[in-house]
């Protein structure tokens, strides 16, 4: 008769391993934070927000490849669907300050020359010692925090950059290392690298005439759109940008031409931002304006088109709703407390007037 | 960045007015009387100063007299619900209605006015 097996614990029974499965789709504490703050700021680019937000997961957990940048992303789409925006929000949501980013206009860049005006002259150049470079230690960690040392750079336009700065920029996003002018070395492995381009988006309109922007379509030839549109901005990207520079980059992502019902989100979410600007501005004295519904239909045939996306629209609200408040304001037509109901006028412009003030019957009765 | 200091006694117009210049791509300082308005200016130098007419204390063209004397060719916008006063020491009136977008002109041809003088000289 064999034995009963003996557990070297000194139990009979040993305990079942645990094997549940796990979850790796789920993100952390601090990056549920970052996304659910894109997903409220940022509309109808989910790809964008997933990218980024993968990249800044990593980044927290130490799991970043080392000796290389946070991550390199290029965002390619059409003007006006906020590639540029995200970079903003981004910079908003980890340092408060949606300008907190270093930002690269690669138009200024191409001529040959005028990389000194990112990296200093070279030695032996007249300027030498004398041309603050761009991209320095210092200017990177501008606007690290005791928590947070990431770093955010913008490439805008990269299609317009010379070849000076390919070479850079293939430098940058491999090695995560830039050498100045002056011969000191920039360390770039706590950057996250963004760069934007129009590339394909005469493609992209073409293809999306009658089919995106304002027209009603069924969902699944949405899908197969988006497909197409995915498809010929990455060839586009592929025929202009070496494959040295495409395998170097860690998501390229293409933005979508927003819908307008999007673009009706991004209305919503530019007109509360006027309205905690003037909370913001004026404290505890601010009051408040609400917007009818034919108005905001207004402001969206006035700030948005197919060809440019949203990118009138916050000129559009500013000239229309903003200074007008201001106005207001300066005349004493506007008190603190006030609640003021834009609606449209019969002849196209907009009419304001407070809305009456409702008494409840409370306070009535006080 | 060019510096603009905005002077009224009315809070929510001041800081409502600076918000705007910021937008515009201005460093806007909000003060709301005229002595913190000259005290801003022992601080710091300003390109042009955007004040109100009627303020408690001094009023605005007491201070865009007082501010050239420590800063010369000044250009100082006098933002006014009245009338007009005959003084070589403010640049420009502009109503109180109506006030935007015609401050924002306003000022830009103002800066650049005064760019152009420096470029002459």
């Amino acid at each position: 008769m064999s034995e009963e097996p003996k557990s070297y614990a000194g139990s009979a029974v040993q305990e079942p391993l645990d094997t549940r499965a796990l979850d790796a789709t789920r993100h952390g504490e601090d990056t549920r934070e970052f996304e659910a703050f894109l997903r409220g700021r940022i509309v109808g680019q989910d790809a964008a927000i997933e990218a980024v937000t993968e990249l800044y997961q990593m980044f927290l957990v130490g799991m970043s490849a080392p000796d290389r940048p946070v991550g390199n992303l290029l965002f390619l789409g059409p003007t006006g669907s906020g590639k540029t925006y995200v970079v903003e929000v981004v910079a908003e949501a980890l340092f408060g300050n949606p300008h907190a980013f270093i930002k690269v206009d690669c138009a200024e860049f191409q001529e040959h020359h005028e990389i000194s005006k990112l990296i200093g002259s070279p030695p032996g150049y007249i300027g030498h010692l004398h041309t603050p470079p761009l991209l320095t230690q210092e200017s990177l960690a501008k606007y690290h925090t005791e928590k947070l040392k990431l770093s955010l750079i913008l490439f805008d336009e990269i299609e317009k950059a010379s070849e000076a700065l390919w070479q850079l920029l293939l430098g940058i996003l491999d090695k995560a290392s830039l050498t100045l002018g002056d011969n000191s070395h920039v360390d770039l492995s706590q950057c996250m690298i963004f760069m934007t381009s129009n590339l394909g988006a005469t493609e992209m309109s073409s293809l999306a005439e009658g089919g995106l922007g304002f027209a009603a379509r069924a969902p699944a030839v949405d899908a197969s759109l988006d497909e197409k549109i995915s498809r010929t901005a990455t060839e586009a990207a592929r025929r202009k940008f070496s494959p040295e520079f495409m395998n170097r980059l860690d998501k390229v992502v293409v933005f979508k031409t927003l819908r307008p019902e999007q673009l009706a989100q991004v209305l919503e979410l530019e007109l509360a931002k006027v309205q905690q600007r003037i909370t913001r501005a004026v404290g505890q004295n601010h009051f408040t304006f609400r917007c009818a519904p034919e108005v905001k239909q207004w402001l969206l045939q006035e700030g948005t088109d197919p060809k440019y996306g949203a990118r009138h629209l916050k000129r559009v609200i500013e000239k229309n709703i903003v200074y007008a408040l201001a106005n207001l304001v300066a005349t004493k037509q506007v008190a603190s407390g006030d609640c003021i109901e834009i609606t449209l006028k019969p002849d196209g412009g907009l009419a304001f007037r407070k809305a009456p003030v409702v008494v409840s019957r409370e306070s009535a009765a006080e | 960045m060019k510096k603009i200091l905005v002077v009224d006694n009315d809070e929510m117009l001041c800081r409502l007015a600076c918000d705007i210049l910021h937008t515009e791509g201005y460093r806007a300082v909000p003060v709301t009387n005229a002595a913190d308005a000259m005290a801003a200016f022992e601080q710091e130098d300003f390109d042009l100063v955007v004040t109100d007419l009627g303020m408690p204390g001094m009023h605005g063209v007491e201070l865009a007299r007082a501010v050239q004397q420590k800063q010369p060719g000044l250009p100082v916008i006098v933002m006014t619900s009245y009338g007009e006063v005959e003084c070589e020491h403010v640049k420009l009136w502009l109503p109180k209605e109506y006030l935007f977008p015609r401050l924002l002109e306003k000022i830009r041809s103002c800066l650049a006015e005064g760019e152009a003088e420096k470029v002459a000289k």
